[in-house]
């Protein structure tokens, strides 16, 4: 269903492009050869300077170039999508620019309105396109194993959660895999004791909250302790599960990844990815799904929930369990103010996701563990 | 020396001079003035949203996406407020409802996102409530004192 949908609309944007690319190309030639009679036709002067007017022309033709370029294979051609982005928006921002100033024939506003529409259709065409993997995980599909050795029947489950939402998640997911046969040790990563108080919640630092969200959009990493996984250990599935600071991973979670003596531990295992979050998780799930794909993992499963309630209410409400430390405080609010935990259909999703998780389709053929020491 | 002397006196600023006075949302080109605040705005929704998958590594383009989330855009549209009262006393309502036509704008291009991508988060109503807190508060208190 899904499938057919995306489909359509990449060809919706395909002819979208192939338009573009017919116009500029094709129209550009045209203007060079009859500028004359059609400036003359919409009442517009002649251009005062030639050269600047045929650069112009010539660079247009070339973004239609582009765009048809795009046309024949948009999956290949992300980086061009953006240099046509840039082009077309800075075309329109110029023509804009030099109509309001009085100094443009009204007739080269209508490139400007072509420009600038196409400048957000390449933009919509660019979201669509991005991180397809990251689409079909977020369909719901369990992706085959890439782990060719006989199934130990043991995940880890790694985590980190400072008012308890990913930890309750991250049990339903265990009691799936649980269900299905599968034995199960879970480790909350531990902040390095020196920065131990300040990852608590309540919190009990001063300014805790502003440090931690400072630290969070700069990407400051935090030290956590050693792991300590061994890179032949015999779990045959890894679940991360990670909460939302500032539209990106938790910082103790990507330390995970941060420290080389973890990689090994991932490179060709199975790894499935949970996100809890207020209500963005596309980056954060994106940052983990990435961490995973560069120490050699392979991401089987996905799966981001957001807290329950409606917008504008569910973001105040959190900062009010921020700030209070609790729920339902202040407690004249308590009526308005959104639960901080996930919902319960949420949590059976999790649940259903562990079992499916516990019977992904094993790899295709056996042989020796890809990157293994 | 001369040509950086030369440079330098020849620079022209006038672009930016006239950017800055569509900043004030001149009655004679409110127009231009709108279009280019609603550019602005569409233009950071969806770089937010196109970077969201991409460059995971990248500090820069994580400081981006916050700022994009909903600080750049509600403190622009607090300076406009505060700017465009200070140069044309007595708008302030008016231009209350330009920015606030402008926020309308900003949902619907996060929300356009959803129909392109299955999956998409979309406008972030939540973060954009609390910018409005920044936003209007400014706007209502120069409405109110000019």
């Amino acid at each position: 269903m899904c499938e057919t949908r995306d489909s359509k609309i990449r060809q919706g944007f395909r002819t979208l492009v192939l338009l573009t690319a017919l116009a500029n190309a094709g129209g550009n030639v045209a203007i060079l050869l009859f500028y004359r009679p059609i400036l003359g036709w919409v009442g517009a002067p002649l251009p005062i300077d030639i050269f600047s007017f045929t650069f112009v022309c010539g660079f247009s033709f070339t973004v239609g170039i582009l765009a048809f370029i795009i046309y024949r294979a948009p999956e290949a051609n992300l980086g061009l999508i953006v240099a046509v982005i840039l082009g077309k928006a800075i075309y329109a921002a110029f023509t804009f620019y030099f109509y309001y100033a009085g100094e443009l024939h009204w007739f080269y506003r209508v490139f400007g309105v072509w420009d600038s529409c196409y400048a957000v259709i390449f933009f919509l065409f660019l979201i669509h396109l991005q991180s397809p993997d990251l689409t079909i995980l977020n369909r719901g599909e369990i992706l085959q194993s890439g782990d060719p050795t006989p199934r130990s029947k043991k995940a880890l489950v790694l985590y980190f959660s400072m008012s308890g939402n990913g930890a309750r998640a991250i049990l339903r997911v265990m009691t799936g895999l649980v269900a299905e046969g599968y034995t199960v040790t879970e480790r909350l990563v531990q902040v390095d004791p020196r920065e131990q108080r300040l990852f608590r919640f309540p919190f009990e630092q001063r300014f805790a909250f502003l440090r931690i969200m400072i630290r969070a959009i700069l990407r400051i990493p935090v030290a956590i302790q050693p792991l300590a996984l061994a890179a032949d250990h015999d779990y045959d599935l890894i679940v991360v599960e990670s909460q939302t600071w500032f539209v990106g991973v938790s910082a103790p979670v990507e330390a995970i990844f941060q420290d080389p003596a973890n990689h090994a531990a991932f490179a060709g295992r199975d790894v499935a990815i949970v996100n809890v979050c207020r209500g963005l998780w596309r980056r954060p799930q994106a940052m983990l799904a990435r961490w995973i794909q560069a120490v050699g993992g392979r991401v089987v499963g996905a799966r981001a929930f957001g807290n329950p309630g409606r917008e504008p209410i569910r973001t105040f409400s959190l900062f009010f369990f921020l700030g209070a430390g609790g729920t339902g405080r202040p407690a004249f609010l308590r009526r308005l103010l959104t639960p901080q935990l996930l919902a319960e259909d949420a949590l059976a999703e999790l649940e259903r996701f562990g079992r499916a998780l516990a019977r992904r389709p094993a790899a295709a053929m056996p042989h020796a563990r890809a990157g293994a020491a | 020396m001369t040509y950086l002397h030369q440079l330098v006196d020849g620079m022209t600023t006038r672009p930016f001079v006239r950017l800055i006075h569509l900043l004030e949302l001149p009655p004679g080109r409110l127009w231009a003035s709108v279009s280019l605040l609603g550019a602005v705005i569409v233009l950071c929704e969806l770089t937010r949203i196109a970077l969201a998958t991409v460059a995971t590594r990248s500090r820069i383009v994580h400081v981006i996406v916050c700022l994009f989330t909903f600080a750049f855009q509600s403190l622009l549209l607090a300076f406009v407020l505060a700017f465009a009262d200070r140069h044309h006393p007595g708008r302030g309502w008016l231009n209350l409802g330009i920015v606030a036509a402008l926020y309308v704008l900003w949902y619907l291009t996060g929300e356009l996102t959803r129909v392109v991508r299955s999956h998409s988060e979309g406008a972030d109503l939540g973060f954009m409530a609390v910018g409005a807190l920044i936003t209007f508060p400014v706007g209502i208190v120069y409405a109110l004192i000019t």
